[in-house]
């Protein structure tokens, strides 16, 4: 092996190490003569939604939410030409905080920050909107149309069940509620900012009853941090840099003699956490372990192979990290799971952590490649979508609120759900290079042949039967965890209401898998199936999966927030999307064996018979 | 069929290309034809088939939530031998076809007694100790618990409620989904005597008669499902007295098992009521278990001096012992809807047994009294008062030690399995990789065939 594959692995993941660590050096503006220090002001703490975070964590949810992103470009002209400059949420939120500052007529650059996201054609006409790339639309652009729109989602949420909605009402609704979000905001309704002295949780206020005109300059300034906040605002408006820098630098003097909640002590490592997006670094990178894992297959295996390994590994850290992170934040120790967003996160964790441990049983390429493209899609795509309904550290029902069951009932279960889409995966690989390629019947080392890098890598197996017991094993895993998940979800039932077992759609899913990983275990054992019908059940496990995870909310109308509602929500499209291309995958799994060119010599059906003894 | 066998684990994988294996010959030795029954019984083949039966009952079971109420469903998919599924639901709605089409499938009470029919037979015809089988066995074991457990959940338990108002005692325990027909006279300030007709008899056109009573029952209408509107002028409406001539009940769908806003079931009928023996109508009553949650004072009769209070309510359940419930609280986080804290603290007395507790009742932490077991389940949804789900259920118990059991089983054939992989693949990973490294030049891909 020459140097510079023995020193790819190394280069690629410090490469990816690097890409990981920048965005957490980044900082916001720390201010200037002319510039606002928003990275002092970012991590303010406030309360909202229940629990204290950054200010900065308000403007990115809300952002998100109004958006789709957590920053937004703002346009600049200068003389004829206008430029576009990617800005932080805090600008937006600080922009929009001010805008009614002064009880005119809504001004100021909120008006003009083309963020309000509308796709809708129907909602565009409505507006007299033209489409346009992006979707991002600023108020200034449709402030006439608003009463319109606001008088027709009113009309919906009054006379019709939202059961009934369809696409269009769904949109109406949706975007009325961004502008109410949008109005909260800008009457400084929310979020919580005036600490009451004794720090208490429940005593925090919104700042809009504390400030002029509601009262005097006077009476506000016996409030201090009334008059802190009001200050902020009212120095940003008049575009004084250098008194909102001096004021906000006090902030911390303030906050720190005051009683404030250990909980809100947290902030700053939440506007770290919330800068690192290590969900979103991790996921890219899962991305190109995915490619390098492909790409190994076409030559020089070794290298590529050990740079994905390693670039999946530091992916992994990252991403173990983020959620140590968020236990930390939400004070819930081993809680890694409250809710949907949280479980596409833990289940790509889960996956790339099983993922790792395959690939070094068995180098091949393919563990990282189904890890990585699991990951990559739930941790990445899914949880991005997820999170677009806000807070993804929202506070948790009361009946949901106990540290124990969510450490132990929801984290199994989880990874229950986990190993039957890495089981699924791996049955997919099976299905597809068995069909399409002649590689599965072969042993590892004659399919690298003519790769001088992978000498000595191998040990005489042949593919085919390395997936089969791939699968098996993992199939064990999935069984196990969700039974136990399954269980220990009943044990919770029962110390909260008195049944073991209620039948209730969630349960069902939850007990669906169970039964579909144990018929796969049974039919196998009783000879019904070989390898073959195994990655086909498990290819279909992945649809049951998704049942239990996504389908039995979806039943009922409206317990999702996200992508809007009713039988057309973006969600639903999406489950009849990933259905289909696991059912046609199964379905070509279904194929005789004579049109697998793996098989179709009949030269050695070991792969395929391994199993059968009984 | 007759050569599957309750396999432990992964068979050793034998070299590619080697020609399969013969068999193990089985006994050769005739057996008897009841025997053979027996295998059939025992046979892996039929477990895999009631698992595939079992996983569409569920899938459709959970479907049909999306029309029906939960426990409408557990009646009549799971806890029944004969589920009757309507084409509908099969057709997962998109069909507007009426729920009368309905197809037969074998219902939970008998898939559940074939697969437990299954297990024994298996273990029975095959039954052999050995470690690489005890964690099968154990797992079997604890599964027969499991279904035990939940035929007799299903059977033996009781659930009710007890919905109580902050200041207020109450000493009976209301059904969840029965209702009943209540005529109540008082005979004294802390006694009433109570004739009472339980819901399933109220069917339409049905008469009622009762010694007790001096007057006959006629079921004018009974809606399980209904909701109250106010009286519409020109509208026929059946009731001639009392409430009925303000509010009227109209039917309605069933509340969904699925429905995100569980609304509560309101219960609905109309009733004639006549002078015993003489066809007198003493008036036409609108009864609605709406009234009694919301403790409207019931409609009386008068006859012979003695006035009677008629009114339909969940079916009520009375107990030696009172709750009293001293407060309620209710706590959402600060600036949002979300509910942080539900909780009761209430006071039992019981003058038979003199006993007296004074007990917070809240999430995830029960009263047990007695046999039964108080949950904080929910707020009275109009007034400030509590609602406990009130459970008595024999076999609570049994899910816990099976699923340890289950769960031990498991861990110990899977660790088996795993074990004996990781035995034979991590020195194959350590050994043999660096000498192969080491030699690497020298060892020549073998050829191709």
């Amino acid at each position: 092996m020459n140097s510079l594959a023995r020193m790819f692995p190394w280069l690629a993941t410090a490469l990816g190490l690097l890409f990981l660590v920048h965005p957490a050096l980044k900082s916001y503006s720390r201010g200037g003569p002319k510039e606002f220090d928003l990275e002092s002001y970012a991590r303010l703490p406030v309360l909202d939604g229940g629990r204290f975070k950054p200010i900065d964590t308000v403007a990115r949810i809300n952002l998100m939410i109004i958006s789709g992103k957590q920053t937004f470009l703002e346009e600049r002209q200068d003389g004829n030409e206008v430029s576009q400059l990617r800005q932080p949420a805090v600008k937006w939120l600080l922009d929009t905080m001010t805008s009614f500052l002064d009880q005119q007529a809504f001004d100021g650059p909120a008006m003009k920050h083309k963020v309000f996201r509308i796709e809708n054609e129907q909602v565009l006409q409505l507006l007299g909107l033209e489409p346009r790339p992006g979707f991002r639309y600023a108020i200034d652009e449709f402030r006439g149309k608003i009463g319109d729109l606001m008088s027709r989602a009113k009309e919906l949420e009054d006379h019709k069940d939202r059961k009934q909605y369809d696409l269009y009402d769904a949109k109406v609704v949706e975007l009325a509620n961004h502008l109410a979000l949008f109005q909260q905001l800008a009457f400084l309704k929310a979020p919580l900012m005036v600490m009451p002295p004794s720090g208490e949780r429940d005593k925090w206020y919104p700042l809009e009853p504390f400030v002029p005109p509601h009262v005097t300059m006077e009476e506000m300034k016996q409030v201090p941090t009334a008059a802190f906040h009001y200050l902020l605002l009212r120095t940003y408006a008049d575009n004084d840099a250098k008194s909102f820098n001096e004021i906000v630098r006090r902030g911390e003097e303030i906050f720190a003699k005051s009683k404030l909640p250990a909980a809100a002590r947290k902030v700053d490592f939440e506007l770290f956490y919330n800068r690192f997006e290590a969900f979103h670094h991790a996921s890219i990178l899962y991305g190109f372990a995915f490619l390098l894992g492909c790409c190994s297959w076409m030559g020089w295996f070794r290298p590529l192979n050990l740079a994905a390994y390693h670039l999946m590994a530091a992916a992994f850290v990252v991403h173990t990290f983020g959620l140590l992170a968020r236990m930390y934040i939400q004070d819930r120790p081993f809680v890694s799971v409250t809710n949907l967003y949280s479980s596409a996160i833990f289940i790509g964790w889960g996956c790339v952590g099983v993922g790792l441990l395959l690939e070094f049983l068995y180098r091949n390429s393919i563990s990282i490649v189904v890890a990585s493209a699991v990951a990559g899609i739930t941790a990445g795509i899914v949880a991005h979508y997820l999170s677009l309904s806000g807070d993804t550290m929202a506070m948790m029902q009361a009946v949901l609120d106990t540290n124990f069951w969510l450490a132990t009932h929801v984290t199994v279960i989880t990874l229950g759900y986990m190993a039957t889409f890495v089981a699924g995966g791996i049955g997919a690989v099976y299905i597809l290079l068995g069909v399409f390629t002649p590689v599965l019947n072969r042993k590892m080392e004659d399919i690298f042949a003519r790769d001088e890098t992978t000498r000595g890598m191998f040990h005489g197996e042949v593919l085919g039967i390395v997936l089969s017991k791939l699968t098996y094993g993992v199939l064990c895993f999935a069984l196990f965890m969700s039974f136990l998940g399954t269980v220990l979800g009943g044990i919770w039932a029962d110390q909260s209401w008195g049944r073991f077992w209620g039948w209730d759609p969630k349960e069902n899913g939850a007990l669906l898998i169970v039964i579909w990983v144990a018929l796969i275990l049974h039919a196998r054992w009783a000879g019904m199936v070989k390898t073959r019908g195994v990655a086909v059940l498990a290819v279909l496990g992945n649809l049951v999966t998704l049942w239990s995870w996504f389908g039995t909310n979806e039943l009922g109308v409206g317990l999702h927030a996200y992508g809007g509602s009713g039988p057309l929500s973006a969600t639903v499209v999406w489950l009849f999307v990933v259905g289909a291309i696991h059912l046609a995958v199964a379905g070509v799994g279904c194929l005789p064996l004579s049109a697998w060119q793996s098989y179709a010599s009949g030269a050695g059906r070991s792969a395929t018979t391994w199993d059968t003894t009984s | 069929m007759s050569s599957t066998a309750i396999q432990a684990g992964l068979p050793p994988p034998r070299p590619a290309g080697a020609p399969d294996e013969a068999k193990p010959a089985r006994q050769s030795a005739p057996r008897s034809r009841w025997y053979r029954v027996l295998e059939f019984c025992a046979s892996l083949r039929l477990t895999v088939v009631l698992f595939v039966l079992a996983f569409v009952l569920v899938f459709y079971g959970t479907w049909a939530q999306k029309e029906q109420g939960i426990w409408t469903v557990v009646n009549e998919y799971f806890r029944c031998d004969v589920a009757w599924i309507p084409v509908r639901v099969l057709c997962f709605f998109l069909l507007d076809i009426p729920p009368s089409y309905r197809i037969p499938f074998p219902g939970g009470w008998l898939i559940g007694s074939l697969l437990m029919c299954n297990l024994l037979a298996a273990h029975a015809v095959r039954f052999q100790f050995s470690w690489r089988r005890s964690g099968i066995l154990l797992t079997h074991a604890g599964l027969v618990l499991l279904m035990l457990g939940e035929f007799i959940t299903g059977v033996f338990a009781i659930e009710g409620r007890m919905t109580i108002m902050e200041g207020y005692s109450s000493n009976f325990v209301e059904s969840d989904r029965k209702v009943e027909l209540a005529i109540v006279r008082r005979l004294s300030p802390d006694t009433d005597e109570e004739t009472l007709v339980p819901g399933v008899k109220l069917a339409k056109g049905r008469k009622l008669s009762d010694p007790l009573l001096p007057f006959d029952i006629e079921i004018i209408d009974f809606m399980p499902h209904s909701e109250l509107l106010p009286v519409r002028a020109g509208a026929a409406n059946p009731a001639t007295t009392g409430i009925g001539l303000k509010q009227m009940a109209v039917p309605r769908d069933e509340t969904a098992g699925v429905d995100p806003n569980q609304k509560i079931e309101i219960a609905s009928a109309y009733v004639r009521l006549r002078a015993k023996g003489k066809d007198d109508v003493l008036g036409t009553y609108l009864v609605s278990t709406y009234h009694t949650l919301l403790h409207y004072q019931p409609d009386q009769v008068e006859v012979d001096g003695q006035k009677y209070e008629i009114s339909l309510r969940a079916q009520r359940n009375y107990r030696d012992y009172t709750i009293f419930l001293r407060e309620f609280h209710h706590k959402v986080y600060p600036g949002t809807k979300i509910p942080k804290d539900y909780r009761s603290v209430v006071r039992l007395t019981n003058k038979a047994t003199n006993d007296d507790l004074a007990v917070d009742i809240y999430m995830n932490h029960p009263l047990r009294y007695r046999g039964e077991t108080f949950y904080q389940s929910s707020l009275h949804p109009l007034t400030k008062g509590t609602v406990l789900q009130v459970v008595r259920n024999p076999a609570w118990t049994l899910p816990y030690i099976a699923c340890t059991i289950v769960t031990l089983g498991m861990l110990v054939h899977f660790g088996i399995v795993l074990l004996r992989f990781l035995m034979v693949r991590l020195p194959a990973l350590t050994e043999t990789a660096p000498a192969a490294v080491a030699s690497g030049g020298a060892r020549r891909p073998p050829a191709r065939s």
